[in-house]
């Protein structure tokens, strides 16, 4: 989808002539969830790709992509897990990203997001060279923004390299609804474009967007693209010849100071304004003079203090920090590095930085490591599994925790160590790791000692499943979400029943080998919480099996019973009497009618959440009535409609 | 000066970028495909009701029909979605197009391969339960698929939409309709809840499927029972034979135009002896005259 004809008139006479050339998703890369499965193209990742097919309609489509998660109700259900070193997330948190590739490699010039349902969710823009160097474009809080469908443009940072391949990063945590997004366009270049064009280009680009579109409907997108020339004059960047560098990128920024600080020397006068001060100030970071460096003696006021008083404060910190910190002298040099605040270590948020030389940087560090989240690091073989083994081989001992989601090195060989390595594991997370086989599942079998596992659109099978679960008889969460290969879910479940019963939480999300005699077992684990059972097809006529599950599960908190086609208020009335607790209940697509649900939310005080989208029973009104009756329930409404453009439980 | 010079070439370029930018995809289809063998197709047809058919593209009543094209694949369908559920309240039409719609999508997405005309359907159908917003009814279907590299047809069929292949004014292949029993064709179908065991539902498994090699200049008209009912083969291979050979899209309009008018004007016609007539008598039913119904007349020559 290049645009051909602008590449034929391409450099000529004038230095200062810019082609842009406009292309959509050509393929998707990666992803950290989808809605959908993938063995459909419903609300899947790869709806992304190519142009825009429901822009400018508003609404819940199976054609867009549509992430597995919103707002906070998989964090505070009962299977939500807490933060590793949650001081390193920053202000900017993102739960989901995704990778597209494009045709043809270009200077980003402006990247559009056509969101088509809840948007406002996109936090950040990452570009990466043919070199493999990951470089921010953009970065800005999630928005809360009116219900319309909209292109979002967010304004770029020039980067001095070309690329086709991006990462954009969600953060959905506040959002009402799933939010969808229909297509990614790139604007650029094919050569750097001069900088003192840059005023002038965006007046022509917000030209470009209008022409392309014509309607009203992509307001916003104008008024963004605005802003973008406003920033920039207010940055005066459009000023600057092309000779001067352009502030630094925060990834450049972390890339030079997060593995090499830990040798620069810097004084803390220096280190704490550079905290919260933007990357255009790098110029502080650069090596400075070396400092005196007697034992304790400039540590100031913090020398009175006793060196646990100051390791308590230094756990405050984040990693970024503590690399800083332990510039100053000696003395915090050592405390910085002090194992004992390297007991848990979340390095997702420094995905695009983690490599093996800044893993080698941490290893005297964590010695006395027990939990650690290198979700989404090292892919696009930035870590190769052999790295990561020797990595974990140095640190692993003692590991309890390991969350590994979307690392391209897990395979059978790096899993067949981690279970030989790391023998007390009790939580392992190894979300979208398709390229393990029943080999290294098998492995697992040697960790008696697990309680949580994370299987998410892997492709585990059932015989490793259930050695794994007769192997691990303290098993409390287990996630088997879009695990599309396990050739009877029923089986599972059954083994799950007998051999743990400690079970707490268990996500079946699209097991489309689910059957009643599945559910039916269920029942035998008294201590379930969270049970999610959504668009499991092969159940939508659940008989009575639902039953068991009510009646065997008093503690139940959350239950998902998405796309149940068939179920119908005698299904759910058995919950009302037996699980008082319920907090979440998802009946989406179902034949439920209002009555139940008016009773669910009479009897169930703990309920937090009601989702009856596309319940062909219950309407707008009743949903209205309800907001008003129970303010404290979020109650769901979803919808696909051209014509209405109101938000859902927005009143 | 030099400024506003600059800004209104860059203007211009941009403005030139933004309408190229359509007509260029489209420049490179032909392009490729005046390479590879391709179907040259178009479409005609009729809804039953003017009054209360609402159009939309590929949609004709509650027929609908689609086109797609794929580095490997050409492929066409139609479908005709089953009126009986407008009394529960269900629009038929939107059951045949998202089928149609979303056969197209799984074609365009490219990321199914050498894929077979009764795996698209299928996979097709199975959308259908995977949509968050259930879409009920039921419909006929037919696909044909031309592989590109081999010049096969691959073709399946579900009910009595079909499809008949010409060639120098000869049959040379055909559909087999596949009733249960009169006027009641298999169909692929999504009843409401607790309804299923009332409702006639044939999996996609029952499409009837076949595979013919064509040859340059062969005629295929695909079209649903609108036509097939009211006008008798002899006519439609009569129609069909002007068109061997021919690679004008416009040409191809002109008789599908004419197939389709002709399916109308018989379809109203109370004195003629259809085809739909004529299956009547044969099951003890006293009928004559044309039988009422949408009409999609989906016409494509093999170019190679």
């Amino acid at each position: 989808m290049v645009d051909v004809l602008a590449l034929i008139d391409t450099i000529t006479k004038e230095d200062n002539e810019v082609v842009f050339i406009e292309q959509f998703v050509s393929d998707i890369r990666d992803f950290s969830s989808q809605y959908g499965s993938d063995i459909s193209i419903s609300y899947t990742a790869y709806n992304l790709a190519g142009k825009p097919s429901k822009y400018p309609d508003y609404g819940d489509y199976p054609q867009a992509f549509v992430m597995r998660t919103y707002g906070r109700w998989w964090k505070e259900a009962p299977s939500g897990r807490r933060e590793f070193m949650p001081q390193n997330l920053g202000s900017i948190v993102s739960q989901d990203f995704i990778d597209v590739i494009f045709e043809q490699a270009v200077y980003p010039f402006q990247v559009n997001v056509y969101e088509i349902y809840n948007p406002g969710a996109l936090v950040r823009v990452w570009a990466r060279s043919v070199q493999g160097k990951w470089a921010l474009l953009w970065e800005g809080a999630a928005q809360t923004t009116r219900p319309m469908s909209r292109i979002f443009s967010p304004p770029l940072r020039t980067i001095q390299f070309p690329t086709n391949l991006l990462r954009l990063e969600f953060d959905h945590s506040n959002l009402e609804y799933y939010t969808e997004l229909d297509a990614v366009c790139l604007v650029g270049t094919c050569k750097p474009f001069p900088e003192n064009s840059l005023g002038t280009c965006h007046t022509l680009q917000n030209n470009v967007v209008r022409r392309r579109n014509g309607s009203s409907a992509n307001c916003v997108g104008l008024v963004n693209v605005g802003d973008i020339t406003n920033r920039i004059q207010e940055l005066n960047i459009h000023q600057l010849s092309p000779q001067v560098d352009i502030p630094t990128s925060i990834s450049t920024f972390l890339d030079h100071e997060f593995p090499n600080l830990l040798k620069q020397i810097e004084d803390m006068q220096k280190a704490n304004p550079s905290r919260t001060a933007l990357p255009a100030s790098s110029s502080s970071l650069s090596p400075q003079p070396d400092q005196p460096t007697s034992q304790s003696a400039n540590s100031g006021a913090f020398s009175c203090l006793p060196d646990e008083s100051i390791l308590h404060i230094l756990s405050y910190l984040d990693l970024k920090d503590l690399c800083r910190c332990s510039q100053v002298n000696r003395h915090f040099r050592g405390l910085a590095q002090d194992p004992h605040l390297y007991i848990e270590l979340g390095l997702r948020q420094f995905w695009h930085c983690v490599n093996p030389k800044s893993l080698n940087c941490l290893l005297p560090r964590l010695l006395y490591i027990q939990r650690l989240d290198m979700s989404w690091c090292g892919n696009y073989r930035d870590i190769c599994p052999e790295e990561f083994v020797d990595f974990l081989g140095c640190c692993g001992r003692n590991l309890t925790h390991l969350r590994l989601n979307s690392c391209q090195f897990v395979n059978d060989f790096s899993l067949e160590r981690i279970a030989s390595i790391c023998p007390k594991l009790q939580e392992l997370t190894l979300q979208n790791n398709t390229k393990v086989t029943s080999r290294g599942f098998f492995s697992l079998t040697a960790l008696p000692g697990l309680e949580r596992l994370d299987f998410y659109r892997t492709s585990v099978t059932k015989e490793p499943l259930v050695a794994i679960l007769k192997a691990s008889p303290q098993l409390k969460h287990l996630n088997l979400g879009s695990c599309m290969h396990i050739s009877s879910m029923d089986e599972v479940v059954l083994t799950l029943s007998k051999y743990n019963p400690d079970l707490v939480s268990l996500d079946l999300w699209k097991s489309y080998t689910l059957t009643s005699v599945g559910v039916n077992a269920l029942g035998k684990c008294s201590k379930l919480e969270e049970v999610d059972l959504g668009w499991c097809l092969s159940l939508s006529t659940p008989g009575l099996s639902l039953n068991s599950i009510a009646y065997g599960c008093p503690r139940l908190k959350k239950i998902f019973l998405a796309s149940m086609r068939c179920l119908v208020d005698y299904h759910l009335e058995p919950f009302l009497k037996n699980c008082p607790l319920l907090e979440q209940v998802d009946v989406l697509g179902s034949s439920v009618t209002p009555e139940i649900v008016s009773r669910l939310l009479r009897d169930s005080r703990h309920l937090r959440l009601v989702d009856v989208s596309f319940c062909d029973n219950i309407s707008e009104t009743h949903c209205d009535s309800w907001r008003r009756q129970y303010p404290g329930v979020n109650i769901k409404q979803s919808y696909q409609s051209e014509a209405k453009y109101r938000g859902v439980n927005q009143c | 000066m030099h400024s506003i010079v600059y800004t209104g070439r860059l203007l211009s370029r941009a403005i030139w970028n933004g309408i190229t930018n359509y007509t260029t995809t489209s420049a490179e289809a032909s392009v490729s495909r005046k390479r590879e063998p391709h179907l040259v197709h178009a479409v005609c047809g009729f809804p039953k009701d003017f009054t209360q058919a609402i159009l939309k593209k590929g949609q004709f009543g509650d027929d609908a029909w689609f086109h797609a094209l794929s580095k490997t694949t050409d492929v066409i369908g139609v479908a005709d979605g089953v009126g009986g559920w407008r009394n529960y309240g269900i629009d038929p039409g939107e059951f045949s197009s998202f089928l149609m719609k979303t056969c197209e999508r799984l074609v365009c997405s490219g990321r199914l391969k050498n894929v077979l005309p009764a795996t698209l359907l299928a996979r097709s159908y199975y959308e259908l339960l995977e949509s968050k917003q259930p879409i009920l009814g039921s419909s006929t279907a037919c696909v044909i698929v031309l592989n590109r590299e081999t010049c096969q047809v691959y073709t399946a069929n579900i009910g009595d939409s079909g499809f008949v292949i010409v060639r120098h004014g000869e049959v040379v292949h055909r559909s087999e309709e596949q009733q249960h029993y009169f006027n009641t064709p298999f169909q692929l179908s999504l009843p409401p809840p607790g309804r299923s065991g009332l409702v006639l539902s044939d999996s996609p498994d029952a499409a009837d499927t076949s595979s013919f090699p064509v040859e340059d200049g062969d005629v295929i008209l695909l079209a649903t029972d609108g036509v097939f009912d009211n006008v008798p083969q002899q006519l439609l291979v009569t129609e069909m034979t002007k068109l061997q050979g021919e690679k004008d899209p416009c040409k191809i309009q002109g008789v599908a135009n004419s197939i389709a008018w002709m399916a109308r004007n018989l379809a109203f016609d109370s004195t003629f002896m259809s085809p739909f007539a004529e299956s009547a008598r044969h099951n003890g039913i006293e009928a004559v005259g044309g039988k009422p119904d949408d009409i999609t007349v989906l016409l494509a020559t093999v170019a190679i």
